[in-house]
This record gives C-alpha cells, structure tokens and sequence, in this order.
C-alpha cells in the first residue's frame, strides 16, 4: 500500500522550507553566529547519542529517513521519498531522495542506509535498542531504495526511525581505525547530511556548527552562519552573557528567578510543550503505597493549584500545564474521558479509610533530585497534603547517581519520587512502554514498579497492532487503568522554556504549538532561525 | 606514595553508589547493553583484576576510556589540565605579588592605617569563598561594568594558537600573536582573580605576622644601631626569614588551588581539569576520577617538593643539618 498521506505532508513540508527560504533570500544579509547552551555534554556520534544536547546536534547535523511532522500525526519522509509497507507489516521498503549530499560532497545512497543500520546495530549502544530485536535484517535493492525486513509487525518501528540518524558510509570507511566504525573520527567530526556540519567539538566545553550550504531542504537565509553550543554553562553566568549580547538561547535548566529577570530585562521566552511529563513515581511494591487506595489518597491530598503556581516564569508564561495522566496531551492515546483529579482532602481521606494500612504504617519517603532545586518545592507540596491527611511524610534528596543506583531493586525504590520522562520517539510507545511494561522495570523510569499483567497485555498490543484507529483505542483504554491504578501523581505535562536574546527569532521554539514538534530537540532546527549578524 | 594514593582512590571511586555503565549509556539502554559495556570496562572483573588493567595502562600512557567524554581520559588530561595549570599560575602571581607585598607593608607599619586596611582585604579574602568572589566580580566588571568578558579562555572569534605548552598565554607570546594574549588576559583576570583572593588574604596575614615577629627580634635592632636605612633591613635582614615559613604555606596553597578551583571554573566556564574533575564523579567515571586524582596528588608532591628546595635555598640550617 502506498502512503498518499505521507506524500502530502512531505510535500508540505517542502513547502514551508521554501516558503521560508524564499522570504529569508529577500535579505541580502546572511546569519550572525548564534550561541546557545545545555546542562549535559554533547555527544556527536550518532550511533551513541541520546540525551537532549546530543538531540540538537543530532537535528542539525544528520538527517533520519523519516521525521515527526510539523502539526503532530504519523511520521513524514525525510531522507526518504515515500515507502511501502507489505500487507503483513513485515515488509517496509523506502524509496529514498536523489542528488542529497554529504558534508563530505558525497552522494547519499542506499548504501549508506545499510551501513548506517549496521554500525548501529554493531556498537549496540545509543537508540540501538529501539531496533534490538524486531529488525530480521536491512537490503539495498538498488541505489536508492532500501528494504526492512521485520521479524513480526512492530507498530512503534517508523517513529523509531525518527532516532536512525544516517552516516556517509564511505568517510567513516575512509578514516576507520583499529575497526572503530568511524568512532574516533566522529568524536570530533561530522559526516552527515544535516544543515550544519561540526566544525569544532569538546564533549564538555562546546560544539560549533557551520552551514552545509547544500542541504537539500534548504537553508534560511538569515539561519546562523556558525552555531556556538556550549556545556554546563552556570546560572549568572548565562544571565550576563544574554545581558551583554554574547549568548542567544539558555536551556531549559536555568532557574525560573533567572528566566524571569532576563524577560523583565527586555529579552523574551519561549515556550516549547513536549511529549512528556513530570510524575511523582511512586514505587507500588512497598508499603503502605502498595495499596492502590493509599496511593488514590496522595493523589487527592495533592494541592495542584500550588504545584502550578510553581510553574509560573512570568504572568504569561508557566513551565507546566495540568496533567490528566501518563500520556501527554498531543500523542496518541491523549483522551479527556480521563477525568482531571483534583485537590480534595474529603476524597482524600476517604480513600485513606479504605486503605489496609493506618496510623503508625503510614510512613512514606517523597525523594527530589539534589541535581533539580526546583523539585524541592513540590516534594515540600506533597508533603504537606500527605501530612494532613494522616501520612507521615518525610522529604529527602537524592544525588542522580545515587538515585538511579537505588530504583534498579523494588526494595530500595524511594517511596515517592519526583522525575520528568521524555517519549524517546514520536509514538506512545517510545514514552510509556519504559514507564510501566513488567520487563522495563528497575531503571529511573520505571520506579513505579508496575508489575501488571493487564498493563503488560495493553503495552504489547499497542507494539503489535497495526490498525492505527485500534491503537488510538488501545491507548486511551491504557491511559484511563494507568489512572485508575495510580502508579504515579501527575504533575505537569512537560514545558520546556528558553530565555533568548530579543534579536534572535526561533520561530520553532517561540510558536512551538504551530509547529508542533514535540520529542527530544526537533524544535531547535537552526535553518529555520534567524540571528542577525 | 602515589602508587598508595592511586589504590585509595581505585577503591574509592568504586564505593561510590552508581553503576558507571548505566550511567554513560542512559536510562533507555538495555540490561545487555550494559552488561557488554561493563565487559569493556573491565567492571565485572575483581578489584585487583582492574587495578592491573589500569596500572599497565598508565605504563603505555593509557589512562582508560572516559563514561562522561567518551574519548580516552588521557586525551581529557591533556586538554584540560593546562587550562587549569593557566589558571592557578595566574591566581599564584596575584597571591604573590599583592599578598606577599601587602603583608610586609601591614607588618611593618603595625597598628598603623596600612596595617588596618591589609587587614581588611586579607580578612574579606579569608572568609570569603571563591565561588562568592566570582559572581561578585562577574557582577560588577561583566555584568554592571562590561569591561571584562565572562565566560571561557578566548573570544569566540579568537583562534587559539597553535599548541605549544597548552598555556594560551605563553604559546601566543612565543608565536608572537600578542592580540591572542591580550584577549586571554582579560579571560583570566577575572577567574584568576577569585580563585587567588582567599590564598591571598592568607598570604598577607602569614607574612604580616612573620614579619612583625622578625622585627622585634634583636638583630634587627642591632642593624639600625649600626645605622643601616630601612630598606636595607627589610630586603636583607627580615623578609628573607620572615618569608621561608610563608613560603611552605603559599606553596600549599598553590597546589590546593588545582582542587579548589572547580567552582570558579564553572561560574566562568573555564574548560580545565577541576570542573573536569567533579563532572567525573558526578558520572561515576571511575578511569577520570583516578587521574584526575593523580594528577593533583602528583602536583601536590612536585610543589611541595621545589618548596622544600627553594627553602633549604634561604635557610642554611636546614641546608647544611645533613652534613
């Protein structure tokens, strides 16, 4: 069958890129250099990289066969034309574009498909796990197009594309040593097709970007010549720079005083909703929160009228918005049947009165990551509300290493715990598969410990169901017995806000619900920015 | 000493809550993923399995591949430890040069308005941290001011000069691209600056107290009896052994600046080995932490032993006890 749809939208958003294009070529003028920064280091190899700093090098400098749309909805093409998917939904091949190139000046080909999939699958690290055992094998049926070969139908497998970046198979092979794949040359090099080339890169210092004036969705013209990505900038630090015009964009970690007074200095913020959430992750094997009633009167004692006032940068701008359940609103499987829980101490300790443990049994530990302040707040919220009602609540903090060291057994899973998850792709899937399938329990994400076989059973049709109006349902059905056994209390669906220099226009960060990209870095295109030289 | 520091830390490092693998792979990484990282890392062998397999790589200058950067610590070592060698020189020449001078003047003129005024500004360096210093000074020069740039070794558009030392500032002098030194001065004034106020105010106390007790001694007496002017006595007969006790501190303080210098590294992204350092054991990056830790347990014992040196230099009793 062919996908019609997705030829529509790719011409679409074709079409924007030249639009856009188009309107920058009025200016004679050509992009300044545009400094921004993140918390984690970069990691500029494709094959490795997963945090969100190493998202925006990865936006900018490779290219996937497929992209999240602008608007929300199935993937488009990107790399590649359009595809085919066999009746079984075994079968996917791609027709991929002609006369693309490399930084390099090379031709992208199927080839280089292949030996992109295979150096992915051979260094088993980085989104490699997304293909780990659907994939039977990837073949090169002519020079641009190339053929999947799944081992049973795998619904998540095309938003998983969207993290299969594309390297230039004969430059890695050119500089290989000691048969790294190309792994030491990508630690300071590029070999994408993406819109920027590295041209500098210390894993903890800085990662500057020029244009590839060739890209072959084209480039704004006033999109940043060179782009300045800079690690573990500190708080005032970032402040001065944007007060002296000599940084553009913050990230999202800068503390929302410091986001509040750069707005209030003049320069503005930008707020970007993405596909996921922050949850109090409660850890449902240990007592007393093994009781689901227990765990329905924390979620009655919580006061979120507080927990958004917390939220709020400025009187415009708030860094969360109401969550319903796991599922964010915008992805599939988002349903407002799901009733919004709200503060009531009545229901609250109702519930309480039903749950098989009182008084002295009520003990429970709320946990905030040293490395995140601002969770304090909110653990200091729950408290109370849990207090109130009976519990005793204590507040702790927890350093990220030794968090992620304590959830990896049920028996030394904090009670509560307060931690943001972001969907590793597009789909469902790629955010609440890790949150609540039996086999994805003992990391950070699954602190919940969900260990239910009705979840486990949703989970795996969700992966296996190819009908996407059945999958609609699949999820809704999962949203609604997620909140009916409240593994978690729902904090925010997760708003990221950037400060950035008043001069700097990022219309894919600044009007991000028209764009609708939603997971990991896809908002920090930085061809469609502009920043003036 | 250093191979005992080397098996301390080893096991330290190794104590620390969190699983090195997990933590460079990331969350999403399957158990079999980590399983084969940790292979490659040599973690799931015993202790003293991976104590041999660190050791021989030290012998071929091997110092293990970093979870944090990725790439081979010994590469992070040699890009990062000259920034923060820059550094401390820097903010040991500003310990030296006003604290030393500032503590002569208060201990000569005791009790007198110089005297309190030293006292002050040693009193502020003192008590107050680095990291304090910094964002004051980035407050006032960057931010207020904005005469001194804030953040990292050069300017965006300045190309460093080719390597010679790692040490901008001297490889730029010896290629003759003195515009490349001027802009990595005015980096390092204000770094240097809040990294040396605290050793400095130590500085001026130490040698104002030392200076005050050498001056009530009865040589010095005996010299102005003899009618030699107070230049003479100060340059030749007090601060010599007034500043050999300084001298044992200031050389301390100067190896502890490579340890202390994390947080003003990190208010003024100043990509050196300290911030490199903490970022390690933030990571659990077992192969960093050990060299990290060597190398500033090895500076500590080289400075202190060229202070022992310059001391047995100025002292003929310690010089000549052994003969």
């Amino acid at each position: 069958m062919k996908f019609s749809g997705g030829k529509m939208r790719i011409f679409k958003i074709n079409l924007l890129s030249l639009l856009v294009t188009s309107l920058f070529s009025l200016s004679l003028m050509a992009g300044g250099t545009l400094r921004l920064d993140e918390v984690a280091i970069g990691e500029a190899d494709p094959a490795k990289a997963t945090d969100f700093a190493d998202g925006i090098i990865m936006e900018n400098v490779y290219d996937a066969l497929v992209t999240e749309p602008q608007g929300g909805g199935p993937v488009v093409g990107k790399l590649a034309k359009d595809w085919e998917v066999s009746n079984d939904g075994t079968t996917i091949t791609f027709h991929l574009h002609e006369g693309v190139k490399f930084h390099s000046g090379n031709d992208f080909t199927a080839d280089d498909v292949v030996y992109s999939y295979e150096r992915l699958m051979g260094l088993k690290l980085g989104w490699s796990y997304l293909f780990d055992g659907w994939v039977k094998g990837i073949k090169k049926i002519d020079s641009h197009k190339v053929q999947f070969d799944l081992n049973e139908p795998y619904a998540p497998f095309m938003s998983s594309l969207v993290r299969f970046y594309i390297v230039d198979s004969a430059t890695l092979k050119a500089n290989e040593t000691d048969g790294d794949m190309g792994q030491a040359y990508l630690s300071a090099n590029s070999a994408g097709t993406g819109a920027y080339s590295i041209t500098a890169h210390d894993p903890n210092v800085e990662t500057r970007m020029a244009k590839h004036n060739k890209y072959f969705l084209g480039i704004a013209e006033m999109a940043p010549n060179e782009v300045i990505l800079k690690y573990n900038l500190d708080a005032p630090t970032v402040r001065t720079l944007i007060a002296n015009d000599e940084h553009d964009i913050s990230s999202n970690w800068l503390p929302t005083d410091v986001k509040a007074a750069i707005a209030d200095s003049g320069d503005k913020l930008a707020k970007v909703v993405s596909a996921g959430g922050w949850y109090f992750k409660i850890n449902t094997t240990r007592a007393p929160l093994d009781d689901v009633n227990c765990r329905k009167a924390l979620a009655y004692a919580l006061d979120y009228d507080s927990l958004v006032g917390t939220f709020q940068v400025t009187d415009d701008i708030a860094a969360g918005q109401k969550a319903r359940g796991p599922i964010p609103q915008g992805m599939i499987g988002y349903s407002e049947d799901v009733p919004l829980v709200e503060y009531n101490l009545d229901k609250a300790r109702d519930y309480l009165s039903k749950c098989k443990y009182s008084g002295g049994d009520l003990d429970v530990t709320i946990n905030w990551i040293a490395e995140v302040p601002f969770e304090e707040s909110w653990a200091l919220i729950l408290q109370q509300g849990a207090m109130t009602i009976g519990y005793n609540a204590t507040v702790e903090t927890l350093p990220w290493a030794v968090f992620s060291e304590n959830v990896t057994k049920p028996e030394t899973t904090p009670n509560i715990s307060i931690v943001a998850v972001q969907a590793q792709t597009p789909d469902p899937d790629g955010l609440i598969y890790n949150m609540y399938h039996s086999a994805a329990a003992g990391t950070w994400q699954s602190a919940e410990w969900v260990q239910d076989d009705k979840i486990d059973a949703m989970l795996n049709a969700g992966r296996t169901t190819i009908d996407a109006q059945k999958r609609v349902e699949i999820y809704e059905d999962f949203q609604q017995a997620i909140v009916d056994m409240q593994p978690d209390l729902f904090i925010s669906d997760l708003v990221t806000v950037y400060a950035m220099r008043d001069e700097i226009k990022a219309p894919t960060l600044e009007n991000s619900a028209e764009y609708g990209f939603s997971t990991m870095a896809q908002n920090f295109s930085f061809r469609l920015m502009e920043v003036p030289n | 000493m250093l191979i005992g520091v080397s098996i301390l830390i080893f096991i330290i490092a190794r104590i620390i809550p969190g699983d090195p693998a997990r933590m460079a792979l990331g969350p999403t990484a399957t158990q079999e993923m980590v399983e084969q990282y940790r292979d490659k890392l040599h973690l799931n062998d015993p202790i003293h399995v991976q104590y041999w397999f660190f050791i021989k790589g030290i012998t071929q200058g091997d110092l293990g591949e970093s979870v944090y950067t990725k790439r081979n610590v010994t590469t992070d070592v040699s890009t990062y430890f000259p920034a923060t060698l820059e550094l401390i020189i820097f903010a040991a020449l500003i310990m030296v040069c006003v604290g030393v001078p500032l503590g002569i003047l208060a201990g000569r003129y005791k009790d007198k308005s110089i005297d309190n005024i030293s006292r002050l500004i040693s009193l502020l360096g003192v008590v107050t941290p680095s990291f304090v210093w910094a964002v004051f000074l980035m407050i006032i020069f960057a931010f207020y001011l904005d005469i001194l740039p804030v953040a990292g070794r050069l300017s965006q558009d300045t190309v460093a000069p080719d390597k010679i030392t790692g040490l901008i500032i001297i490889d730029s002098i010896i290629r003759g691209q003195f515009d490349v030194t001027i802009d990595a001065l005015k980096h390092i004034i204000l770094p240097a600056l809040a990294l040396s106020l605290s050793a400095l105010g130590q500085a001026s106390r130490l040698t104002r107290s030392n200076i005050t007790e050498v001056y009530d001694k009865q040589y010095i007496e005996m010299a102005r009896a003899y009618g030699y002017n107070e230049f003479k006595i100060a340059t030749k007969y007090a601060l010599k052994p007034a500043m050999i006790p300084t001298l044992t501190i200031l050389g301390l303080d100067f190896a502890a600046m490579l340890g202390n210098a994390f947080l003003v590294e990190f208010v003024f992204a100043w990509p050196g080995i300290a911030k490199y350092g903490v970022q390690a054991i933030l990571y659990k990056d077992l192969n960093a932490i050990t060299a990290t830790t060597m190398i500033i347990a090895t500076f500590f014992v080289i400075t202190n032993l060229i202070v022992d040196l310059v001391v047995a230099y100025l002292n003929p009793k310690i010089r000549l006890s052994g003969k």
